[in-house]
């Protein structure tokens, strides 16, 4: 079955049943059932996460069906990962011990660097076969094979996942590690699935690979190696379940000897040896689970008489170690049988001292494994001397039920192998048939393979018996070389790493990161700009008219003073010098609406630095500026440099007509408008407008919540409750002398009315405050001011002007009126709240952006109307113009929430009577402008 | 076989709600699905025994002795 | 396309003060920095325009090269008001800072600083386990830090984690 998935990189859905998945899923399926149905009486009832168990448990039996049908690389792969991330979860069952979480993520780490190693083998196959489908790159292996190294390096690397998958060495701790997991657990995924995973991509791929070249050298001597380490290691343990691990560390290597031989015999027997071990693994782990469920403990030194307590139990265990052990009839016999025929035959075959050393390898690690068996039947049930008898409760027969069924089925097979010879027959026929072929089969015969039985049990009962000098000689053997040990140095190493280099690059200094990141924006445009040739400019002119360079020097020296000025004013002054020299550029240079909007930003900007930056004291500037000056000033020069080349670069590359060639035209035509730069922003690109107007909204908003804590102060402060010449009074003697005091007072007798002449709310002010001035003139320009902004509102479309314009000068209005009267004029002056006007601005734009849909427009369209009025003429409106509109006011809420926020509110806290705060900057409270009120009264 | 596998998968991600409400014995549904999975594999699995591809005997011996 | 020199060498000066101002440590500096930093940019975008040109007011006699290119100044404008807004925003950090700490300076992080200082030992990989041998221990024996002795189960050989 084959369903597309991404063209492009040939992965494919491909799904193949032929007889190794079958195989394997007899397993996968089989015993996974019936360990789900043993979890049954296994878990407490009102345990937590059994829910998260049992998903996670089934879900690994999907994945690991989908493995072994897969018939695309890739696809393998996931799965592969999936049962990986499936197990990190379940090891880790019981989270809250330390050793289940490092086990998990020991087993996590080792078995994804071996499938990551397995995807690059992957690749490499894949890319040569052209394809990704695993049957037909078995079909091409042999032409494969003759491609040399490439190949043989790809399947090593694959044969690195299988290896790690299925614990050899040297990756075999991981599953004794993950012996922290539940029982059932192991039981399925160390029995019967994941480590099978390994011994699968070995049987998938050894029909057509097994003549590459590290392959013998990696089956082989690892799985020889590991078969024996492991049985030596089973023999010293205490724990039931840590001999069953290293038990199967041992039969894995085992497995992944025979399977990976590469002939048909082998062939035979590797998947007979499979089936029977996945059938009494499971029961063996099973059976230690039911042990440690009724007993408490798993330790053999303190287990005794259960033989006696839970016969059946009993029974279970010990059909399922003899099976491990090879004791005919059972199924572990008659594959072995097998497994011993095969290796003769290859010893005689071969007759090199390596097939040699093969089988005496084999025969020596069945021994072992006769031995561990036995240790394990001895340690779980027989009765100890020197113990009591173990509490052992009763055992339900739910629970026995799965690895009853499973010990039986060993039986069975034992006695009857014919179907499983049946099912396996075809996997074999993969091979070349040399020779007569074999059958699993109960009785061969009086062959070398009986004898090999014969001395194997033999000798493995003497082993046992002789158990205590077993002990004794292991006790002196110190391994020199420990895997895990290795493992943890190598993480550890990893951290320190790690940790060096955080440490080296996040300094925490904001400085360091900003000379980082400048430093590399200077060098790396240089860099391409050498690299890849960039045209050179050519064509140069010094300055378009004689005023520029003035004004240049204007500004350059109006720069410099503000990076050397020594107060803070000064700085913000010089600032706005370089600001109203760039407006006056922009006037020049043919752009009379960027220099008007440069203006009257540059003043607003100027306003707004004082009023913010006037709480703040002076000595915060006099403080020493941050060192590395010299550094310094080499980037910013660096920088300023890199951004000439980069920008005379890119000016001498301009190769394109001018886009902006076309606009005129269309903002005459289609935008109805002769102002081109107005038509652009609303019309042309007003998409780009209205985010911009989002900006401004967000902006003031940020502002406003910056200042004030709650609310945006739209409580609209009357003028008319507050006490005449209250407001600023200040603490600062004004008068110095008798004389200039008694003209302080007769200015304030003056100025104490009850009624303002020029501003509404003027008198509020405190009379030092106050100027008379400044009053009649804000007085007189406010209005005109207002008209003469509505003007370039609606004006802005054909001559210089525009929203923004239009808006700013509005705002310049009230920020007159501010600064002439106090916050309570700026109260009266406007009405309506900042807040709604940036909502209403922003609304109007939106409205003119999505009113056009429904008159079967797209959006932002615009039209032009044309109508004529009695009195007026003929009019042309276009409807642009209600988004300018919008545009306008946002910019006069942008403008009063920065007056409100910078301004009012500032003036209160300052004062100390904000309603709105709950921290005021000047703590003591202003009691000798109340008395002075008092006294002016 | 891609029925089988989204079964599988799908009854996985809905376990968690069963054990909600039957408790363990929810372990008793989980178990029936790769049951199921089995028979459906014993039922269909005589007809799929074809092998992949037999090693042809013309190509040259293999590399290593 | 003919590139106008006095604009560079403005752009260049007000691109170096801007960065030098960046790099400080007190936020108003900062602050003026990206002011003139946008002023910078402003002049950069406008040298893309080429030649001094007319004012782009159409008029229907004039060809359509003698305008001064009205696409960058449609940007220009933008950014100018851009800004604006982003100088009040810093602006109003400025204040707040002021109000809460007392300072206008940019901290350092003391996070950052403290990653360096971490020692090897990580007790979640590095602790000695005692081993178990049983799965089924009360939850309040369990342990949850390592190091903690278990209450039950006498641990094997440490041979076993070999």
């Amino acid at each position: 079955m084959i369903i597309p998935w991404i063209p492009d990189l040939r992965v494919e859905l491909a799904f193949r049943m032929d007889t190794l998945a079958a195989v394997l899923s007899i397993l996968i399926l089989g015993v996974g059932s019936l360990v789900l149905f043993y979890c049954a009486r296994y878990f407490r009832p009102g345990d937590a996460q059994m829910g998260a168990f049992g998903s996670q448990l089934l879900a690994f039996a999907a994945a690991m069906f989908g493995l072994v049908t897969a018939d695309d690389l890739i696809l393998l792969f996931i799965f592969w990962e999936i049962t990986t991330v499936l197990s990190y979860l379940l090891i880790g069952y019981s989270a809250h011990r330390l050793s289940a979480r490092r086990a998990a993520l020991q087993a996590l780490i080792v078995t994804t660097f071996g499938g990551l190693t397995m995807l690059v083998g992957m690749v490499l196959i894949g890319d040569a076969a052209g394809t990704l489908r695993i049957s037909e790159i078995l079909a091409m292996a042999p032409q494969l094979l003759e491609r040399g190294a490439v190949i043989d390096v790809a399947i090593a690397l694959m044969l690195v996942g299988a290896v790690s998958k299925s614990a050899l060495l040297p990756f075999h701790f991981w599953l004794p590690a993950a012996m922290a997991a539940p029982t059932p657990v192991s039981a399925y995924l160390h029995a019967a699935a994941m480590v099978k995973a390994g011994i699968y991509l070995v049987a998938r791929l050894a029909p057509g690979f097994s003549e590459s070249a590290y392959w013998h050298g990696v089956v082989l001597v690892l799985g020889l190696a590991t078969m024996l380490l492991g049985g030596w290691r089973a023999l010293r343990q205490y724990d039931l379940k840590l001999i069953l691990a290293y038990g199967t560390v041992s039969q894995l290597g085992f497995l992944t000897l025979v399977v990976g031989l590469g002939n048909r015999e082998a062939a035979v027997a590797g998947l007979g040896l499979l089936l029977a071990h996945g059938f009494f693994k499971a029961t063996l782990f099973l059976v230690v689970g039911i042990v440690d469920h009724q007993a408490g403990t798993r330790d053999i030194r303190k287990l005794s008489g259960i033989h006696r307590s839970a016969p059946k139990l009993f029974i279970v265990a010990l059909i399922g170690a003899a099976s491990m052990a090879g004791i005919p009839p059972l199924l572990g016999f008659v594959a072995k049988e097998s497994v011993y025929e095969t290796f003769v035959h290859y010893a005689e075959k071969q007759g090199t001292a390596g097939a040699a050393v093969l089988l005496a390898g084999v025969v020596i690690g069945s021994i072992l494994t006769f031995a561990y068996s036995a240790r394990f039947v001895w340690g779980g049930f027989a009765t100890k001397a020197n113990c009591q008898p173990t509490a052992f409760k009763r055992v339900p027969w739910s629970f026995l039920a799965a690895p009853g069924v499973l010990a039986a089925v060993t039986v069975i097979f034992g006695l009857w192998p014919k179907p499983l010879d049946a099912a396996i027959a075809s996997y074999a026929d993969l091979y070349p048939a040399d020779g007569d072929p074999t059958h699993l089969a109960l009785w061969h015969g009086f062959t070398t393979a009986l004898l090999l039985t014969v001395i194997t049990i033999g000798a493995g009962v003497l082993l046992f018996l002789q158990r205590n000098r077993v002990e004794a000689v292991q006790a002196r053997f110190t391994a020199p070389l420990d895997a895990e040990r290795s493992y943890r140095g190598i993480i550890g190493v990893l951290d320190d790493v790690a940790v060096w280099v955080t440490g080296r690059t996040q300094r925490g200094s904001l400085m360091f990161y900003l000379f980082v990141i400048l430093s590399v924006a200077v060098v790396t445009p240089l860099f391409a700009l050498i690299v890849r040739d960039a045209p050179l400019p050519s064509e140069f002119h010094a300055f378009d008219s004689p005023l520029q360079p003035v004004i240049g020097v204007g500004i350059i020296l109006g720069a410099l003073a503000a990076v050397r000025a020594n107060k803070r004013f000064l700085a913000v002054l010089m600032v706005s010098v370089t600001g109203y020299g760039i407006a006056l550029i922009f006037a020049l240079q043919g752009a009379p609406d960027l220099a008007l909007t440069q203006m009257l930003v540059e003043t607003i900007v100027l306003v707004a630095f004082v009023l913010a930056l006037r709480s703040l004291p002076a000595r915060l500037w006099q403080r020493e500026p941050a060192g590395h000056r010299l550094l310094r000033a080499l980037l910013g020069i660096a920088f300023g440099a890199t951004m000439v080349m980069i920008a005379m670069t890119a000016m001498a590359s301009r190769v394109a007509e001018p886009i902006s060639l076309a606009f005129p035209n269309l903002a005459y035509e289609v935008g109805g408008g002769e102002n081109i730069v107005n038509v652009t922003l609303v019309d042309v690109r007003a998409w780009d407008t209205f985010g911009e107007l989002s900006v401004l909204a967000m902006a003031a908003t940020g502002v406003a919540s910056l200042i004030f804590i709650r609310g945006r102060g739209d409580k609209r402060r009357r003028a008319e409750g507050v006490a005449t010449g209250s407001v600023d009074r200040g603490r600062e003697h004004f008068a110095s002398s008798g004389r200039q005091e008694a003209t302080l007072a007769l200015a304030r007798k003056f100025s104490s009315v009850s009624r303002d002449a020029w501003l509404v709310a003027g008198r509020t002010l405190a009379p030092e405050r106050r100027s008379i001035i400044f009053e009649v003139v804000t007085r007189l320009l406010f209005h005109s001011v207002i008209l003469f902004s509505i003007y370039l509102l609606l004006a802005g479309h054909n001559m210089p002007g525009g929203g923004f314009a239009g808006g700013l000068m509005a705002g310049l209005a009230l920020t007159i009126r501010y600064l002439a009267g106090g916050r309570f004029e700026l109260a009266e002056a406007s009405p309506v709240s900042a807040g709604l006007l940036l909502g209403g601005g922003l609304g109007v734009a939106g409205l003119s952006a999505a009113v056009p849909l429904a008159f079967g427009g797209q959006v932002l369209q615009s039209a032009i109307i044309k109508f004529t009025w009695p009195v007026f003429g003929e009019i042309k409106f276009v409807t642009s113009t209600i988004f300018d509109i919008g545009v306008y006011l946002v910019v006069v809420g942008l403008v009063l929430d920065v007056l409100r926020s910078l301004g009012s509110e500032i003036d209160e806290r300052s004062e100390g009577v904000s309603s709105d705060d709950e921290e005021t900057v000047v703590p003591e409270p202003d009691v000798a402008s109340r008395e002075e009120e008092e006294v002016a009264r | 076989m891609l029925v089988v596998l989204t079964v599988l998968f799908t009854v996985a991600l809905v376990a968690p709600l069963m054990f909600r409400r039957i408790g363990r014995s929810a372990f008793y549904v989980l178990a029936a699905v790769p049951a199921a999975a089995f028979v459906w594999l014993l039922v269909t699995f005589p007809g799929t025994q074809v092998p992949t591809r037999r090693w042809p005997r013309a190509l040259p011996t293999p590399r290593r002795p | 396309m003919s590139i106008n020199i006095t604009f560079m060498v403005i752009m260049g000066a007000l691109y170096a003060c801007g960065i030098y101002l960046l790099l400080e440590r007190s936020l108003t500096r900062v602050v003026l920095g990206l002011a003139m930093l946008a002023n910078a940019t402003n002049i950069l975008l406008l040298s893309t325009g080429g030649f001094q040109g007319l004012a782009p007011l159409f008029n229907a006699g004039i060809a359509v090269e003698d305008y001064n290119d009205p696409l960058p100044q449609a940007f220009i404008l933008t950014s100018i008001v851009i800004s604006f807004s982003v100088t009040a925003f810093m602006l109003g950090i400025i204040y707040r800072s002021w109000v809460l700490s007392r300072q206008d300076e940019v901290q350092d992080d003391i996070e950052d600083r403290r990653v360096a200082s971490q020692s090897s030992f990580d007790a979640e990989d590095d602790a000695d386990v005692p081993e178990d041998t049983t799965e089924f221990t009360p939850p309040e024996e369990a342990e949850e830090a390592p190091g903690s002795l278990r209450a039950t189960g006498q641990s094997t050989r440490p041979e076993a984690k070999e």
